[in-house]
């Protein structure tokens, strides 16, 4: 488990992470999801411990990072692919790591077989492909078998097989009833793997919810006789609804169907048309960070 | 807090596993027994013969000339303390070694120490080798064993040394992080604030100062000279202290820097 409480760190007088709080548990993916900037990369190398905070704390399985004896048998991670001497070879590179918490060289030839690198393991780490390295950081993750995983976009330049080992490769350690956090701006990537999504945007937090929950942040499609149109916005307005007027139509935020079936029966206005729509992960995301995209493309203003 | 043997042979295999390592120690495996045995044959028998032993006259005979190709290669040493921690910041290489060790001072401890022993190793090894093979080149009569003069108190001399260079290039490379930077630092301050610089200095300075340089407090340390400036408890007191002083930067800023 990640318990990360009152997070903040400033670069100058700007915050990259603004005070975030939130719990990633085992037994479940969870994701973790922002537009660029908004401080993802950050808070995973706060919570490593690679970073400095200016403010709160992080417990990974309710100690700080820098108790815990052995801490790669708690706790893997891949940040980025680029964490290597690119001179060592495969093999080395993940001795070199695994050494340093007593763990032995059977486990890392393991671990260089589980992400397919078992043929290229005596090959310098230089002449590998953005995919190569990335299968070498996630061997590095789990070469001492821990409980919490943080991947940092982990599909990052992998092949369509290899993502597909990625996402089952989740899935499977999330099966095992461990804690895995995965970081994503690929909404469509989430969708598929993971259970429970924390959203973030400008370092704060947007959203902590079951992926189901963010998808049913449904709306409504309504449509009424032309004259009553009026009658039936006011009236959703007041029971607490966010109205949009779509061509001849109603979109109606906040206001469940059978509560607005209620209030416009109840009023005498015909319902000619009333269904539910779920977003999609995409719109419910981009209606999550809309206001908190740090860089708006000018264009899209005007 | 994880045993630090274990990050010590995490750090063990680091050395063993890149080639610049290879470049700096066979840098100076080739270097010091060539030139000690280039300068052991080029000794003049009948003059040398003739005068008295280096450690019962100044100005005398000195057989351990030739080891002055130990203090040749320092540089070889210093550049391997640099690399040690600047591949790490250099390469990104330092955020999985801080994934597994999140101590950073344990961390940079283990790293100094793993270094301290290879160095020292190393430096045993091609000092008391270049000794006793020098002494063996030499004509009859002029070599001399480990007994003689206290010659193995100035071979231990030379090898604390060399150990001190590699931790002041280590405390550098820890403090700048950056590969060129540190190397450079490290040269400037080894090769000419340290050597060249009291060159210059008036005379009535350059006579304090030269002694307790880098290079004065060496040969301090490894002459046969009786009654050496500074005495060698003062001379190894003060490259600890410059030691100290050297690395205090780096163990200060280490814990509050991003990575």
């Amino acid at each position: 488990m990640i318990e990360v409480t009152g997070l903040v760190r400033r670069y100058g007088r700007a915050a990259a992470v603004d005070g975030l709080t939130f719990t990633v548990r085992p037994g479940r993916v969870t994701g973790f999801l922002g537009p660029n900037g908004a401080g993802k990369s950050t808070t995973m190398r706060l919570i490593l411990g690679l970073d400095r905070a200016h403010e709160g704390r992080v417990l990974i399985d309710g100690r700080p990072l820098r108790d815990l004896d052995r801490p790669l048998t708690r706790v893997g991670a891949l940040l980025d692919a680029s964490a290597v001497h690119s001179g060592r070879t495969a093999r080395n590179h993940l001795r070199v790591i695994a050494a340093a918490n007593g763990i032995g060289d059977r486990r890392v030839d393991a671990c260089l077989e589980l992400a397919g690198l078992a043929a290229v393991a005596g090959r310098r780490i230089r002449g590998f492909s953005l995919g190569m390295r990335q299968r070498l950081g996630i061997a590095a993750a789990l070469l001492g078998d821990p409980g919490v995983l943080l991947f940092d976009e982990p599909v990052n330049g992998l092949d369509a097989e290899g993502i597909q080992w990625v996402r089952t490769l989740m899935r499977d350690l999330a099966a095992e009833d461990r804690t895995v956090f995965v970081s994503s701006h690929l909404m469509a990537e989430m969708q598929n793997t993971a259970d429970h999504l924390i959203v973030i945007g400008r370092g704060r937090l947007l959203a902590d919810a079951p992926i189901g929950d963010l998808m049913a942040t449904a709306s409504i499609e309504l449509r009424v006789p032309e004259t009553k149109t009026g009658t039936a916005v006011g009236l959703l307005a007041r029971a607490g609804g966010d109205v949009t007027v779509d061509g001849g139509g109603l979109l109606v935020k906040g206001v469940d169907a059978t509560r607005a079936g209620e209030l416009l029966l109840g009023a005498g206005i015909p319902i000619v048309h009333l269904a539910e729509r779920r977003s999609s992960l995409e719109e419910a995301y981009l209606d999550l960070t809309g206001e908190a995209v740090e860089y708006h493309a000018l264009e899209g203003r005007s | 807090m994880t045993d630090i043997r274990y990050i010590m042979r995490s750090e063990r295999i680091k050395l063993g596993s890149v080639r610049s390592t290879w470049w700096c120690l066979g840098a100076a495996t080739v270097l010091v027994p060539v030139f000690g045995a280039l300068t052991a044959l080029s000794v003049d028998p009948v003059e040398a013969a003739a005068r008295p032993k280096a450690w019962l006259v100044e100005g005398g005979f000195d057989p351990l000339e030739p080891l002055s190709a130990v203090l040749l290669a320092q540089f070889a040493f210093g550049v391997l303390g640099v690399l040690t921690v600047t591949s790490e910041y250099s390469t990104g290489q330092i955020r999985s070694s801080l994934l597994a060790v999140p101590r950073r001072r344990l961390f940079l401890a283990a790293k100094l120490a793993t270094l301290v022993a290879v160095v020292a190793a190393v430096a045993s090894a091609l000092t008391f080798g270049t000794f006793f093979l020098t002494q063996a080149l030499y004509p009859d009569g002029l070599g001399i064993g480990l007994g003689d003069g206290g010659a193995w108190k100035a071979l231990l001399g030379s090898v604390a040394y060399t150990v001190f260079i590699a931790v002041f290039g280590f405390a550098v490379g820890a403090a700048v992080r950056g590969t060129g930077a540190a190397i450079t630092v490290f040269m400037v301050v080894t090769f000419v604030v340290m050597s060249a610089l009291p060159a210059v200095l008036p005379n009535v300075l350059r006579e304090h100062v030269v002694h307790y340089t880098f290079f004065g407090l060496a040969e301090s340390l490894t002459t046969l000279q009786p009654d050496p400036q500074p005495g060698t408890l003062v001379a190894t007191l003060l490259l600890a202290a410059y030691a100290a002083l050297a690395l205090a930067p780096a163990l200060l800023l280490v814990e509050r820097r991003d990575n």
